[in-house]
This record gives structure tokens, sequence and C-alpha cells, in this order.
């Protein structure tokens, strides 16, 4: 744990509260991010204070973040995963995305799993996630065969040295499991109308989806001050996009879909923190090898406050 | 266009998201904090960053080293000031505009100036932050909108619970134990108060009292785990763990660092017993000797065989090489508790294993305590038995020591992080339902019927997701109010305790305040006759002469099997009916010697109901064995078939056992209250939760996450380090 080190893409809310559950549990890690601070960042962002106001992003995080572990290293990097080779990536144990571009996702992902491919080393994991509005949405893909140990092994489950000269017989090992997560590109090219089990397709899995693939159509994400018109633009792709996705039309209503063009690059702390401590939490299993990591997309609908997990594409068997 | 200013960037960032509203709402509202510790750190962040800007915040304790990793607004500058001001001061640089009306307390939550008074806050107060001016210039403080609870003990959060209940405040409760954590929202008659479910036995142990001032053995086994961390482990996560410039260093840091460099035994012992005599010996001498201890009721003895008094280090290597005493055949040796000798030799092994040999040297900082690794095991039952003698605390075998280190739960960041963000967004839902205040400058006062029309649930947290619809965040709804809740529905209460033994005092300190949370108790008998009353105005002569006396020896006739007592509480608005029942338990009213008996020397609530019902059929389940007997023996006279004969006694054999079984069973139950830490009892508590947790397969939380029937508290922390 201590020799691990994750990357940080993106020090808004959410990735700042990632940030903030690593360090503290003594891992070190990299802050990138490309972006100037903003006036509307110091809303949610608690590294952030009005000083910083100009300053590179990740730059201006870098003393609180030190400050919070002094004995974990911080690195940090003014600017954008474009500006590095492949091989950079190579070193981390886990990237996370909160602030990435398409494009930067798929290419960070594969990199991830290709530093699982090569001999001699540990898969890299690679997690990215937005909050919008009350919602957020993960994708965590830790590779094709990811090993991990469960908590704790069932009782009677052990033997014990019967005498414990120099150590005794050692404890039975935990129970192993290996899991297999889809690539980022296999399990977005999966129709939405397929995440349907005996419960109704996610709408926040939809909601996620269609803002991704507004930022694709248009180069950029959804702006926060967008005139009327252009969220109409978005209700209309919204609705075509849905029923190409063998979703009914009125999936989510018109209104819905307004509200969520409204809200979609707005960060609210509370929702960063609740989503923060899962991933925070993922990312320790991810590293440490214990305990059942999510597979593969985490949901946090934040209006029946429900934290699932779902598997994208759906396991092929049914239950 | 001028450049916007940060304020107001931030303001329509935030209403773009809650809607003008309910960002003004969050802007007027008032809300109390009672903790700011793990869930405290982050709960007042998120409030802040959410736009919040009346807050009080309540918090007693001041912030220790071990706090930093976990508390995240701490630093170790800060290290001993009040977590509450600082707390408030590093929040503020989040959101200025808050500075007149943050209001940070470096106090008890139940110290008489938080009384009802201040929690509906409706009386003319002093001077001070927080005050506004009112009609005829008069100073009126604001009433709370809500109050959130982040507090690790139950006994304050019982007290905030009543506190709320009697004035009708909402109240949002936190809590978490490693993994696991709960949020609920509370209010009188709307939904199930904290106390509608009892409680298993939760202990939250300061860290002081580990480092320094340990009186029970669970003490001295977190202190054990803790020095594994810090000798074998993450060292700098350790409680024990000093940074080189620590103020006031400890003598055991430096021959920590010291390690051998190369591998080999004979260094690798040597080491070890030099750190085993800076721990256990040099250290403590240097403590006594500073004072450390001059107001201690007893100071510790550093552990004579380590000291310049033993047989000192060239010996004890002898020792080792010799093979020392060894472990021993069978499982017998778990149960047997080892000689102080024996310890160090076990500590030793552990050293020349780890330090010594090769192949797990490599591994050293990073082992990871596990209770399962029977070599960490023996280390922790060694080194918890050693700071035990130094203390005068009873030493425990490896089978018992497992069982208390197996129920440690540390306090872990991210569970605390989810639990304040799911408190907001509660808090959130209610004000998104309150009516907009009326002048525009009052804090919104919420109306009769809140937390269920808000749709405010109840939000489990779990660690692995479970159930057909995979939730590691649970909602459910609200729990309505339990009937037979003795605190927001007035219900009576059983207690069963030896009348004739136990006093007055005892009633009082162990009963109605140690179990029952009660701040200053009046208690009535036969309707009118006080006969003890705390607070101001209180007869204390008449206290005096009754606290001695044995219930049964009371005045206006004593408290005697099937007595009903009257206890009232004004300071938290409660009245209770305390149906008493006698019992007298072999051994004394602290019941030593008898196996039945409750370690406390009484039995509470369910506890005592099932203790009743068990004796009742205990009885009749005598007089059927005697009976059965009967039968047996007329059998036996009669058909004269020995075979028949044997089926039959081996169906008495079984019956007797079911019944010792289910005595016992009910034994364990009965020491829930307050009852003294016991490694087998407790372990007992978490494992119960934990498969509940793992194996549920709803989706509704009330099955999963092991919180459905006995359940909301069913997760609470038998141990939280924080
Ligand atoms: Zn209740």
């Amino acid at each position: 744990m201590q020799e691990a080190r994750v990357l940080f893409c993106g020090l808004r809310a959410l990735g700042a509260e990632i940030c903030k559950n690593v360090i503290l549990a003594g891992i070190n890690v990299t802050l990138m991010d490309a972006e100037t601070v903003k006036p509307e960042d110091l809303g949610a962002q608690f590294f952030l204070r009005p000083e910083h106001v100009g300053m590179n992003r990740a730059e201006a995080c870098l003393p609180g973040v030190q400050a919070m572990n002094p004995l974990a290293s911080v690195a940090c990097h003014p600017s954008d995963p474009s500006a590095y080779p492949d091989s950079f990536f190579v070193d981390f144990d886990v990237i996370v995305g909160t602030d990435l571009t398409p494009a930067q996702m798929r290419r960070l992902d594969t990199l991830a799993r290709q530093r699982g491919k090569e001999g001699g080393r540990e898969g890299g994991g690679f997690l990215c996630a937005v909050t919008f509005g009350l919602h957020a949405w993960a994708f965590i893909d830790l590779g094709e065969s990811f090993i991990g140990r469960m908590d704790e092994a069932p009782e009677g489950g052990r033997t014990e040295g019967k005498n414990g000269e120099g150590g005794g017989a050692k404890p039975l090992p935990p129970r192993e499991f290996t899991l297999a997560y889809p690539s980022l590109s296999d399990a977005l090219a999966v129709p939405w109308s397929a995440l349907k089990s005996r419960f109704p397709v996610p709408r926040v899995f939809v909601m996620a989806r269609l803002l991704g693939l507004y930022e694709e159509r248009h180069s950029g994400p959804f702006p926060p001050n967008a005139t009327e018109e252009s969220v109409e633009v978005f209700v209309s792709e919204s609705q075509l996009a849905m029923g190409a996705n063998g979703l009914e039309a009125g999936f989510l209503s018109e209104e819905e879909l307004r509200a969520l063009a409204r809200q979609s690059q707005s960060e609210l702390s509370p929702v960063c923190a609740v989503v923060g401590g899962i991933l925070g939490q993922e990312i320790l299993k991810a590293i440490s090898r214990k305990g059942e990591p999510a597979l593969n997309v985490f949901l946090w609908d934040g209006a029946t406050h429900e934290g699932r997990v779902i598997a994208v594409p759906p396991p092929k068997e049914k239950e | 266009m001028a450049p916007s200013s940060p304020s107001t960037s931030v303001d329509d960032a935030r209403t773009r998201v809650l809607g003008p509203t309910l960002a003004q709402a969050v802007r007027e509202a008032k809300l109390l904090v009672v903790g700011a510790g793990g869930i405290g750190c982050e709960l007042l962040k998120n409030l802040v960053l959410t736009g919040f800007e009346k807050i009080e915040v309540i918090d007693l304790d001041t912030i220790d080293v071990s706090n930093l990793n976990r508390q995240f607004l701490f630093r170790a500058e800060h290290v001993g000031q009040p977590k509450a001001v600082v707390a408030k001061e590093v929040v503020l640089r989040l959101n200025p505009r808050a500075a007149k009306t943050l209001v940070a307390h470096h106090a008890n939550v139940k110290d008489p100036q938080f009384n009802m008074e201040y929690f509906k806050q409706v009386k003319t107060l002093a001077r001070g932050n927080g005050l506004r001016e009112s009609h005829g210039g008069r100073k009126r403080r604001e009433q709370f909108t809500l109050v959130l609870n982040a507090l690790d003990n139950i006994d304050a959060r019982r007290h905030v619970n009543r506190m709320c209940l009697a004035t009708g405040k909402a109240m949002i409760d936190a809590g978490t134990m490693g993994y696991v954590g709960q949020v609920n929202v509370i209010k009188k008659g709307e939904a199930a108060c904290y106390e509608c479910e009892e409680k298993p036995v939760q202990k939250v142990y300061p860290i002081c009292t580990i480092r320094s001032t340990p009186d029970k053995p669970v003490h001295c086994v977190v202190w054990a785990k803790e020095a594994y961390k810090l000798l074998f482990g993450a060292a700098d996560a350790s409680l024990l763990y000093e940074a080189p410039d620590a103020p006031e260093p400890s003598l055991y840091m430096p021959v920590v660092l010291a390690r051998p460099e190369g591998e080999g035994m004979e260094a690798a012992v040597r080491y070890g017993f030099r750190v085993l005599k800076a721990l256990f010996y040099d250290e403590l001498s240097a403590r006594v000797d500073r004072g450390v201890y001059a107001r201690a009721r007893v100071a510790p003895c550093p552990v004579p065989c380590l000291g310049d008094e033993g047989k000192g280090e060239d010996a004890w290597v002898a020792l080792v090489e010799d093979g020392g005493e060894g472990g021993g055949e069978g499982q017998e040796w778990t149960r047997e508790v080892w000689t102080e000798e024996r310890c160090v030799l076990e500590l030793l092994g552990v050293f020349a294993a780890l330090v010594g040999d090769p192949g797990r040297r490599r591994d050293l900082g990073r082992y990871d305590f596990d209770k399962d690794d029977a070599l960490a095991m023996r280390f922790v039952t060694a080194a918890t038995n050693l700071r035990a003698a130094s203390f005068g605390i009873p030493a425990q075998s490896y089978h018992h020591a497992k069982g208390i280190a197996g129920n440690i739960v540390p306090a872990i960041a991210t569970t605390n992080a989810i639990a304040a963000g799911l408190q907001v967004l509660e808090a959130l839902k209610i004000l998104r339902t309150a009516p907009p205040s009326v002048p525009s400058s009052a804090p919104p006062s919420l109306p009769s019927s809140t937390i269920v029309d808000a749709g405010c649930r109840v939000n489990y947290i779990v660690r692995t997701y479970a159930g057909r619809k995979r939730l590691l965040l649970q909602p459910t709804k609200l729990h309505p109010p339990n009937p037979a809740c003795f605190v927001c529905n007035r219900s009576s209460l059983d207690v069963v305790l030896d009348t004739e033994a136990s006093t007055l005092g005892f009633l009082v300190e162990k009963v109605l305040k140690g179990s029952l949370s009660f701040a200053q108790p009046t208690i009535t008998l036969r309707g009118t006759s006080i006969i003890y009353e705390e607070g101001e105005d209180a007869d204390e002569a008449m206290a005096r002469r009754n606290l001695p006396l044995p219930l049964a020896s009371l005045p206006a006739g004593g408290i005697r099997d099937q007595s009903t007592v009257e206890v009232d509480d004004v300071s938290q608005d409660l009245t209770l009916q305390l149906h008493v029942y006698h019992k007298r338990w072999e051994g004394g009213p602290e019941g030593k010697g008898d196996a039945e008996a409750p370690p406390q020397g009484f039995l509470l609530g369910g506890s005592a109901k099932e203790a009743l019902k068990a004796a009742a059929a205990a009885a009749a389940a005598q007089a059927t064995e005697r009976q059965r007997a009967q039968h047996l023996y007329a059998a036996e006279e009669e058909v004269k078939s020995t075979l028949r004969v044997q089926v039959n006694r081996k169906r008495g054999g079984e019956a007797r056992e079911e019944r010792e079984g289910h005595v016992k069973r009910s034994r364990v139950e009965g020491r829930g209250g307050n009852g003294e830490e016991d490694g087998s009892r407790a372990v007992e508590v978490i494992e119960g939760e934990e498969g509940k947790g793992t194996t549920g397969t709803e989706g509704e939380g009330r099955e999963v996450g092991g919180m459905g029937d006995g359940g909301r508290g069913a997760f609470e922390p038998v141990v939280i380090l924080d």
C-alpha cells in the first residue's frame, strides 16, 4: 500500500474528495489538471480558496493535499494527459479521471489494461466518475483478470498452527476470487435497453450516457450557462439517443432532460462526499486486493438515495 | 460585464443544483452540529460548501496526533487544541461569509448550558456570536432548524436524542463502525427515535486511555495491535508512532528505528530485547519519573524481568536459542495464561521470525495484523499481557485475546465521509419542503409533519453489495416509533436486580446513569415519596442519607420485588416507570461465582424480560423433567426392556442439553446494557451482524446490511477508535 501511486486527472470537487480519501489512507498521489482555478470552483472544492483563483488547479491543490499526509508523496503536473506519452501512465496503480474528455477516458482505460497484460506487473486500474446535480455515475475497470481476496475467511475454514515456534503453521490463505472487467469501449457499446433486468433500466445510467454523448458530439460538455436553444438541442438529441438505444421516447421526460442539462456541470459538496467515499473505498480495495471491488459501474441516484452496482454489459447468464 | 466575484459565482453554481428557494433556505437555516471528530469534520466541510452559514458546533475533545489520519481538517500544529474551535476556523476559510454566524463550543453537550432552552433557543441570552437584535432591542437567539449528530458514543447520542424529542427538533443522526454505517432521521411522533431499539454494548476508547492510562484488557489489546503495526507494519500509521520532531519524544522511537541492517537470528533477538525493554520498562519508568501518573490511582509498574533487575540481554538471547518454553500440544496452550517470562520469550520469538528470517524480513513494513495469523496473534497476546502486568490488569489467554482482538473495529475515513454526505442530503430534503420564511431573514421553522413528507430515509452504508439490487448504499423508509420505547413513548421498563444487596447508589450510577443515560434523575416511590433528587435546589442531605442504603431498606417501604419506581429527569423532559424484580444471584450482588449472574449485577429491558421468561421456563422445565424421570422409572419397571429404556434416556439427555443451551443463550443476551466487555460475547455480536450483512438477499435495507429486526443498532460499534 505504501508504494502504490494513484493518478488523479481532474481536481474539481469530486476529484478532490476521492483524492482526500486516498491520501488519508497513506497512498501516494499524483495530481494532474490543466485548468486554472475559476471562481465557481470554490463552491464545492475544499482544497481551494479565493486566493487560488487564476492559478493552475493541480498546483493550487498541492499544498492542501500534501498537508493531509506529510508522509505520502505528492507529485503535480499542471497539464493535460495528452501532453504525456503512453509510457508515463504505466507507473500508476490506479488512474482516476473525473474531468476527462471521452477520448482521454478511452486512451487511459486502454493504457491501464495494457499494463495489466505486460509481465511482471500487477494490473493497473482505471476509474472515471462524474456527478451531475444530485446524481453520479462511475465506471471501474480493474483489467481482464483481477485477483483479490475476500475480507475474512469463514470461521472454522482455517487451520491454525499447533505450535508456534517461530510462527508455527500459517493460516490458510483467505478465499481468492478473480474478476474479469470489460473495457470502457465495450461497456459503452452496450445498448441501454440491454440493462433491463428484473429492475428497469437505471435512469442515472441513461442520464450519464446522454451527457457523455452530448460531449462527444459537440466536442465539449454541456455548458453551465447555456442558452435555452442549446437546452432544446440537448433535449431533442437525447430523445433520439434514447430511441436508438431501445428505450421509449418518454423514458426521461422533456422536463427531466432540461433539468439534467441545466445541472450537468454542477457539483454539490455532499454528493461528491458520498460518491467520493464510495470510490475512495473501491480504490483501496483495488490496491490492497482485499474485499470485493464493484464490477463495474456504480450509480448514485440522488432522488432515491440508492447507491447501486450494475454490470455493463450485463452478465450473460440470467440468474 | 464586470468579472464576477468568487462568492456570486459559487452561489450561482449552487443555485443551479438546489434551485433559488432551497439555496436561500440553506443560507438561512440554523444548524446545531454535535461532534467535530471523524464524522463532524466531514459534516462541517460539506455544510459550509453547500452554503450553510449559521452553524453552532459542540465538541468536548482536543485534537490528538492519532486523529490526523482521519479527521482531515486537523494538522500536526493543531494537536492539543479544541476540535470544535479548530474545525470552525478551518472551514471558515472555505466560506468566509459565515464568520459571524459559525459558533464553536468546546464543551460537553450534556453541560447545563445546553439545556432545553438552548435547544429551543427561545430565551434571552447573553451577548455573543449568533445573537440577533429583535423587537425592543432584546437579544434573542435564533431557533435551530435542525440538529445533526456526529457523535461516536451512545450516551451523548441518547442525550441529544432526548433533547430533540423534548423540544420537537428534527435530528439527523449518523454512526459508523468500520465499513458499515447508517444515517437516520428522527422527529418526535413521526419516526423511531434513537432509543426505540435496544443497542448492543458499544465501547469507545479515547486514544489517551490506550496510550497512557489503560485499565481494561481491551485497552492493552488495542495497544498491542498498534505495537505490532509500529514494529512490523506501516509504522507511521500506528498510534504509537512519533515523528522525529515530536514534542516530548518517547524513549522507544529511536530504539524501534534502529533495526539491524542484516538478517540473522541473534541480531534480531538482541534488537527485539532492546525494543521490549524500551517499550515495557524504560518508557514507563521515564513517564512515572516525569510525574505523568502523579494523579493516577495506581502508578504503572514497569515489567521487572526486562529491567536492570532482570536476567539481562545475553541470558534472554541464550534462552531463545535454546528454544524457549515452546508452544505445547494440541489446543490446550491457547487457553493458558502465559507468565511474564513466557510472554517475553514469545515476543522475542516473533522478532526472530520476522526480523531475523531472510524471507519474511523482506516484507517488514507491510505486515498487517490479522487475528488468524498465529504469529501476529502470539505477538499481540504476549504484548497485551506485559502491558496489562504493568498496569495491574488481568492477563489474557491467547484464545481470549484473540476474541477481543477480532472485535476491535477501527474507524474508517471513507465511511465517515459517506455518512456525513448523506446527512447533508437528508437535511436538504427537509429544507426543501419547509415553507419559505417570512420575513426572509428569519431561519425557516419546520411545519409539524416534516420528515415523512420530505421523503427522508434511513440510509445504510455496507461494505459489499449484496442482494438482487446490488446496493452499496441502501435507503429504507423511516421506521415507525416503537410503542415499547421508554424514551419517545413513555413505556415502562423492567429491571432485575438484588434489591437486598444493591444500594440506591448502585441503582442511580450503574442503572439509571450508566445504562439508561439519565442526566439528573429524581426517584419517587409510591407516587409521592421522593427518595432521591439531583440538580438545583435538590435535597442533598436526603441523597447522602439514602445512597448507601440497600434498595429494600429505603424509606417509604423501600424498593422490593415488583415495586414500581418513578424516575423523572427534568433536564431531559423524561419520565420512566421502572418495574423492579428481585433476584438473588449466588455469590453476592456482583454475582461473582454464579455462572448465570450478569456481570453488571442487573438485567434491564428486553434482557430482563428474557431472564424473567427464562426463569419461568426453567421452573416449568424442571417440573417436566421430574415427571419425565418418574415416567422413565415406571417404564423401566414395567417393560424391563433395556433397549427401550436406553432410547428414552437418550431423548431425555437431548432435552436437557437443549434447555441448557437456552439458558446459556439468554445469559449471553442478558449482558446487554452497559455490560463489561467480554471478548467471546462481543465477538458474537459482531459475527452475527456481519453474517447478516453479507448474506442478505433483498434490496430493502431492513434485511440487508445486518440491520434487520433488532436492527437499527445492530452495528453499533463494540470498540471504535476515534
Ligand atoms: Zn423511541
